[in-house]
């Protein structure tokens, strides 16, 4: 940890990054904080901005974006009943009544505690927990990479929002995308289909922004704008101190929770503030009522939410396999820095890693000081109107490919990648995992090659404890969906018995 | 996420008698589009045969793999759409694909290619004032705002200063050299 200590003070003396830090989480923030901007799409169109800065300069202002956009989402929930990012979808269900009350500022003041909390925790479990896997996955060799790949990839694809075999197909996809370009053993090319740029492989940043950015503004195009009138009384910000520490159990048991599902592969936060949620309204049915401005669902949802944002670094900074959609957009963001996200991170770049460390604690600070008294400001930015918003982030989404590898190629890329995603998602097919795909697949390849070289056959997979207990999970969760199927037609639910 | 956004495969079947949507099988179709497309692109590459070197089962492995298990993924989802429906007694239209839906979607897409053909001819700052003002009208009029005279000057001077603000950071900030 001591070697951590002279990166940490370089960066937090700086004034200029101090100042980077601040815009980030502000940024973050306000895009957060706006209905149809996502974290991932905050992430996506604010990358370039990191192109020019050192790694770790870079990874401070991303960070702070990232987590900026997470406390942001439970700015729009909570004063216009619309979650900013699918974090905050239950937020809105106490947060909501409670501003109609008149106690907006309670209740951002409950979900800015809430938040600070939760990501302190998620911060403590990545300091915790990190190095920790990191040392268990440098006895990793080939074989074991290849079927973290495979297992990463399943989960991912399993844990996307809607159809699971969708999903599965569409992670099969991003991985066929990945090795668009030459082979890294014969330098043979694939897929290029006589297209010379496409040689050099599909860039994830251009990738990205056209899959959270451009299709985002094209889903949000489909029906008129509404802009909705934010509750502008926020009233008093302070809760009784007593109201505070009556949450005290949630905050912890939320926290708790929002750690273990931010590690899980793609459980992500949603999945996070759901079980958080209903944890507490289970353990309080009998004394409490949910869901008419109860600040311990907004404790709970909020607590849960921010945990699982540290928590979903473990997994990305140990194993190289992202946490969620906004990890993965964060993946791109290593590679251009020329960082391999995975055990020798620690040994090769502790300053990295502390920076990261240092970002994330730097942000939480950062968002509980600007966060109380710009309130009033979020709440009149809610209703700035949007056409400055969709406009600036599509020319983002231009610029911020091109600005890559300064190449307009990236642009069409991006373009192309946007109207696919978006027509994928109106027929139902999760374009995450085709993200997840991209990322994971090119590290599949290269350790499934190496394996079969060094190893002369598949057998190898099947003698090593760690690959079968993975395989076997793998198995386990590929077979989820045909469980399924065989329950409903031979065990009926008792709905459909009826129907 | 929740249970019912998890229209998985055997999550729909708990809807036994909802007719399964169109769209299922084009998801399902696109998929095996796609697999026939990557998979005419390996056979007609020479060079990406199987198993050539050693035990290195060659830059055509995974490429092959990922292109059968979408293909047939795909013929799955087909035949498992199309056996419902036949269980349901028909498909049914979603509504997704409209064309009150998806005309302005289809001319922002086009917007952003005549855009990008822009960049390459004009360079990034006539490009995008042509892009971006004619956006920031059409984004005023779908939130149902009216137009008034001040609108003439207003609009075009905010979408200059979104094209100048992103072109002072992206240039001067990060030293992009934009076309």
């Amino acid at each position: 940890m001591t070697e951590f200590l002279p990166v940490a003070l370089q960066l937090l003396t700086d004034p200029g990054t101090l100042a980077l830090a601040c815009l980030a989480t502000f940024l973050g923030i306000v895009l957060g904080a706006l209905p149809g901007i996502s974290s991932t799409m905050t992430l996506a169109v604010l990358l370039p901005f990191s192109f020019s800065m050192s790694p770790g300069v870079g990874m401070v202002f991303l960070i702070g974006a990232f987590y900026g956009s997470v406390y942001g989402g439970s700015v729009s929930a909570i004063l216009l009943n619309i979650p900013g990012t699918p974090g905050s979808m239950v937020t809105q269900l106490d947060g909501y009544p409670l501003a109609r009350r008149g106690e907006a500022g309670k209740a951002l003041t409950y979900a800015l505690l809430a938040s600070t909390f939760g990501g302190i925790v998620g911060l403590t479990a990545l300091v915790v927990f990190a190095p920790t896997l990191a040392r268990a996955a440098f006895a990793f060799q080939s074989p074991e990479y290849a079927v973290l790949m495979i297992f990463g990839l399943s989960m991912l694809a399993y844990a996307s929002p809607g159809s699971t075999f969708l999903g599965i197909l569409a992670g099969v996809l991003g991985l066929l995308l990945g090795t668009v370009g030459l082979d890294m053993i014969t330098n043979l090319s694939r897929f290029d289909f006589g297209v010379s740029r496409l040689q050099a492989g599909i860039n994830l940043i251009p990738f990205a922004v056209g899959i959270f950015g451009f299709a985002e503004i094209l889903r949000l195009l489909e029906q008129p704008i509404v802009v909705e009138k934010a509750a502008t009384r926020i009233g008093s910000v302070w809760p009784k101190f007593t109201e505070v520490i009556r949450t005290w159990a949630t905050a912890v048991r939320s926290a708790i929770a929002g750690v273990i599902v931010g590690i899980i592969p793609a459980a992500g936060s949603a999945i996070a503030v759901s079980m958080s949620y209903a944890q507490e309204k289970k353990l309080y049915e009998k004394t409490e009522k949910f869901g008419s401005g109860n600040p311990r669902g907004i404790v709970a949802a909020e607590t849960g939410n921010n945990a699982a944002v540290g928590a979903a670094l473990i997994p990305l900074l140990t194993l190289g396999i992202p946490g969620d959609t906004m990890t993965a957009v964060l993946v791109g963001a290593l590679l251009i820095h020329g960082l391999q996200p995975g055990p020798k991170l620690f040994t090769d770049h502790p300053d990295f890693v502390a920076a990261i460390y240092l970002a994330l604690a730097l942000t939480i600070l950062l968002t509980f000081l600007l966060a109380l008294p710009l309130m009033r400001i979020f709440a009149r930015l809610l209703s700035a109107p949007p056409r400055f918003l969709y406009v600036g982030v599509l020319v983002l989404c231009v610029t911020g490919s091109f600005a890559v590898q300064n190449a307009l190629f990236d642009v069409l890329l991006m373009i192309f990648f946007g109207g696919a995603g978006y027509f994928m998602l109106k027929l139902g097919i999760p374009t995450s995992p085709i993200m997840f795909g991209l990322v994971l697949g090119p590290l599949l390849e290269e350790n499934l090659r190496r394996t079969l070289i060094v190893y002369g056959d598949w057998a190898v997979f099947f003698q090593r404890p760690v690959t079968i207990g993975m395989l076997a999970v793998t198995a386990v969760v590929l077979m989820l969906p045909l469980v399924d199927i065989a329950r409903h037609r031979f065990w009926p639910s008792p709905v459909a018995r009826h129907d | 996420m929740s249970i019912e956004q998890r229209g998985s495969l055997a999550g729909r079947q708990d809807r036994a008698a909802e007719r399964p949507a169109v769209v299922e099988v084009v998801a399902g179709a696109l998929f095996v589009v796609i697999a026939a497309v990557g998979g005419w692109s390996l056979l007609t590459n020479p060079y990406l045969e199987l198993g050539q070197v050693g035990s290195d089962p060659g830059p055509g492995f995974v490429p092959w793999l990922g292109v059968w298990a979408i293909g047939l993924g795909g013929l799955a989802q087909i035949a498992s759409v199309l056996m419902r429906a036949r269980a349901a007694g028909g498909l049914r239209g979603s509504g997704e694909f409209v064309p009150a839906r998806l005309w302005l979607p289809v001319l922002l897409i086009v917007s952003m290619v005549l855009y990008y053909a822009a960049l390459r001819a004009l360079g990034f700052i006539p490009a995008s004032l042509l892009f971006a003002v004619p956006w920031v009208a059409i984004i005023h009029w779908r939130t149902g705002e009216r137009f008034t005279a001040r609108h003439l000057v207003q609009l075009p001077l905010e979408a200059s200063l979104i094209v100048a603000a992103i072109y002072v950071v992206f240039h001067y900030g990060i030293q992009i050299q934009f076309p």
